[in-house]
């Protein structure tokens, strides 16, 4: 009793639909008295599914009959030509296009029976595989088979139909995608050479990448000459040709060829650009990471370094950085070399001072302002870098370790320098005005000390060293009468030109009220007048004053100060004997309120001691998250008991120095007040 | 003592495996690269090799040439299906490691891939070793 199993399943003409078919047929036989034949009836399935997905093109019908003993499935498509021509000149199995047409052949190695039969409902390919059958492996032909003789082939060739001519030509997106080009030139041959019955097609290709033409498919047999011979319609840089053997080159046979080499040629140039657009885009990422990278610096020298840190070794094995100096000379800024051992050669030939090949070829590149080859110290291209229309240098690129640059990576290397340029550009002018603004800030202090018998003063100021602007401190000494000084310190809030500009007006107005002999309380109180009249919210500034008067001759040494403290931290006043304490009271910032009061305090500096006015720069600089604070300063200061100003002072900057590495972020000003040891 | 020993021998293996996403949108196919050791990379392939992923395979498997390899063991073990696309691919495969001067050695015992092999008359074109241990093992083709 034989058991008939019967599946019918229809797949639409795409990619998923050879795998739908084997899922299908691998449940319909799993638990079937079949199970051994499976492979060999995927394998076979899976390639009538593909030749008719890639081959006609169209939806597609699948019918599995199996009893206990023997199974035949049969594909049913609706393309325009017949699928057994593919039969017809197998190619060699490791040719490069060998996939193609060799379905087919293992079918016939494979199948106890198959054929193919064109009728009404389209082209039927089946095939049986018996248990215990013949295994006939690698011995095509074995199986008895029966063909029809094809329909769709006239015996003079005139233009075939319409379905066929879109048969011809059209391959869905779909599959161009998937597959790799010669799949697709290579089926698109294989079409062509059965509408036109022709003995075979042959496409060469030139892709202009040295490799010279190479065949990217052929199909059946050529002979030289061939009957048509074409040149395929490729833009430049590529070049092909492509080649039909016919038995009888009618004229319509010519013109189906031409239209044939127009869609080989659309094939070709989108899979070409397709390519050319992947390296255009992961080009495009390395520019932008380059931009970031860039983005990220402030210093000149740092900007200058990330350069060739970037180029090297993508787009060249060695890359340098040179950039014109205030005398319009070019010097190398930044070098790297894909070889670290080829680094002290290659700086001593990037030296504009040694070669003055090198020094005129770069000159000719700042001139020009793009890009141009230079071959000393080596092959390499080199670009200018400008911004703002002003020339700041080049960037020299070596070639790479096998090859010139091409015309890609030159564009590359422009974009880089283009990108590099403004960075540089920022860099530079920020270094200028942190310059000018330290400029600006020292020119508000005064240039020397008054050297007076009866007063021993020093100083020091210490500009930040990291953040692009100075800070608004200040401090002053001005003669108010014979043996009496006034010393001012103070902290301007804000940064930069405009609290520095700031600075020299409140140490003038200080100057101008002290001269004409107002009291140091009474100078703050007129100075939070003007600054509250100037209505900015931002502008205030903290200010000790100590008027210091030596005392009358004749009467033992020391110092009378009165001190007033506007917002400002307390100074330190240090004993000749030993011991240090803070002193005066706060008092409001001048600025702030209207409502502004401080408090004067006198004291006495006896011989030996020195007081000590300092900005919050010192009291606030950091160790991580630890500050210096005022009672490390005041034990700083203690142990420089004894000490004369200058020394005191210096003692505290070594402190300073030594509680921290990290860059200063603040300016520190020092003013100390001594009475001369007698 | 010993326990370092057995950390030593290990350190180099744990330098793989990495996951590569297959890149489809379908779950055909997948390749998973190991590098056991700078000179050697292992590929595991798993799904069906056809017309639709074979020319993944390809890409995915050129591409580990990229690595420079001594030796390249495709393990195919996985593999369900695989019909002349992907014998296309294993032959296009195979004259990529010849260039690139990597030595190809196939990993598997499954009918799926070994009769397809045999009956387009590949098997004799290729190293094809029982596992990949075996196929790591082997000495060095001169």
């Amino acid at each position: 009793m034989q058991s008939v199993l019967e599946r019918r399943l229809r797949l639409p003409a795409g990619n998923q639909s050879p795998m739908l078919a084997r899922r299908a047929l691998r449940d319909a036989l799993q638990d079937s008295e079949l199970g051994d034949l499976i492979e060999d009836a995927l394998l076979l399935t899976s390639e009538l599914c593909e030749n008719a997905v890639l081959h006609a093109g169209t939806g597609f019908e699948l019918l599995l009959t199996a009893t206990d003993t023997e199974l035949t499935i049969a594909v049913t498509d609706q393309g325009p030509t017949a699928m057994e021509l593919n039969l017809a000149k197998p190619r060699p199995l490791t040719d490069r296009m060998a996939t193609n047409g060799r379905g087919l052949v293992l079918v016939d190695a494979l199948a106890d029976a198959w054929g193919t039969r064109h009728d009404t409902d389209g082209h039927h390919v089946w095939f049986t595989l018996r248990r215990g059958g013949t295994d006939t492996a690698g011995d095509p032909g074995s199986a008895t088979h029966e063909t029809e003789p094809p329909a769709t082939t006239p015996p003079t060739l005139t233009w075939p139909n319409v379905s066929t001519c879109r048969w011809l030509l059209h391959l869905s997106n779909e599959r161009v995608a998937t597959l790799p080009l010669p799949s697709v030139i290579g089926e698109l041959a294989r079409r062509l050479c059965e509408v036109l019955v022709a003995e075979g097609v042959g496409v060469w290709v030139d892709f202009d990448d040295g490799n010279g033409e190479q065949e990217l498919a052929s199909h059946g047999q050529l002979t030289e000459p061939a009957s048509i011979d074409l040149p395929l319609p490729l833009a430049a840089p590529l070049a092909g040709r492509f080649r039909v053997q016919l038995d009888l080159p009618t004229p319509s046979a010519v013109e189906i060829a031409e239209l044939c080499a127009q869609r080989l040629a659309l094939a070709i140039e989108s899979d070409w650009l397709r390519g050319a657009d992947r390296r255009r885009w992961s080009w495009m990422t390395y520019l932008a990471e380059t931009s970031e990278l860039l983005a990220h610096s402030l210093d000149v020298e740092l900007t200058a370094a990330i350069v060739p840190q970037i180029v090297v070794p993508r787009i060249g094995q060695w890359c340098a950085v040179h950039l014109l100096d205030g005398h319009g000379q070019l010097d190398l800024a930044a070098l790297t070399h894909t070889d670290e051992t080829e680094l002290p050669e290659l700086r001593k030939g990037l030296d504009t001072a040694q070669s003055d090949q090198l020094r005129s070829q770069l000159d000719g590149v700042l001139r020009g302002g793009g890009a141009a080859p230079i071959n000393v110290p080596g092959d390499g291209i080199a670009v200018a870098l400008t911004a703002r229309g002003q020339a700041l240098g080049t960037v020299t690129v070596g070639r790479l370790a096998d090859r010139a640059h091409n015309p890609e990576e030159i564009m590359v290397i422009s974009d880089v320098a283009r990108r590099a340029a403004p960075a540089i550009d920022n860099a530079q002018r920020n270094a200028t005005s942190v310059e000018t603004s330290q400029a600006l800030q020292q020119a508000l202090l005064p240039r020397a000390l008054p050297d007076s018998d009866g007063v021993d003063f020093a100083a020091a100021y210490l500009p930040a060293t990291t953040g692009a602007d100075v800070g608004g401190d200040f401090y002053d000494v001005v003669p108010v009468s014979p043996g009496r000084w006034l010393v001012s310190i103070g902290d301007v809030c804000g940064k930069g030109a405009r609290a520095a500009a700031r600075t020299g007006q409140v140490r003038e107005f200080v100057r101008v009220l002290v001269r004409e002999g107002h009291p140091p309380a009474r100078v703050l109180e007129l100075l939070n007048d003007v600054m509250m009249e100037a209505q900015d919210p931002h502008q205030f500034c903290t200010v000790a004053l100590a008027m210091v008067t030596e005392p009358p001759a004749g009467q033992p040494g020391g110092l009378s100060v009165e001190l007033v403290l506007a917002g400002h931290d307390q100074p330190v006043l240090v004993h000749a004997d030993g011991g240090a304490e803070l002193v005066g009271r706060h008092g409001t910032a001048a600025g702030l309120v209207s409502d502004f009061t401080v408090y004067p305090t006198h004291h006495v500096l006896v011989p030996g001691d020195v007081l000590v006015t300092y900005t919050d720069g010192i009291t606030e600089r950091r160790r991580g998250r630890e500050e210096f604070g005022h009672d490390r300063l005041v034990s700083t200061i203690a142990r420089a008991a004894g000490l004369n100003a200058a020394g005191v002072v210096s003692m505290l900057r070594v402190a300073v120095d030594e509680f921290s590495n990290a860059g200063q972020r603040d300016d520190i000003a020092v003013m100390a007040i001594g009475a001369p040891a007698t | 003592m010993a326990e370092r020993l057995t950390l030593a021998y290990r350190a180099p293996m744990r330098m793989g495996p990495t996951l590569e996403p297959s890149g489809g949108g379908d779950d055909q196919l997948s390749v998973r690269t190991e590098r056991p050791d700078p000179g050697t990379t292992v590929l595991h392939v798993r799904g069906e090799v056809d017309m639709l992923t074979s020319s993944r395979l390809q890409t995915s498997i050129e591409q580990s040439l990229d690595a420079e390899p001594q030796v390249l063991v495709v393990d195919l073990e996985d593999v369900g299906f695989l019909g002349t696309s992907g014998l296309a691919a294993l032959i296009q495969i195979r004259g990529a490691a010849r260039l690139a001067g990597a030595e190809l050695r196939l990993a598997c015992t499954n009918r799926q891939v070994l009769r397809p092999l045999a009956l387009a008359g590949l098997t004799g074109l290729f190293s094809i070793y029982e596992s990949v241990p075996a196929a790591l093992d082997a000495q060095l083709a001169e």
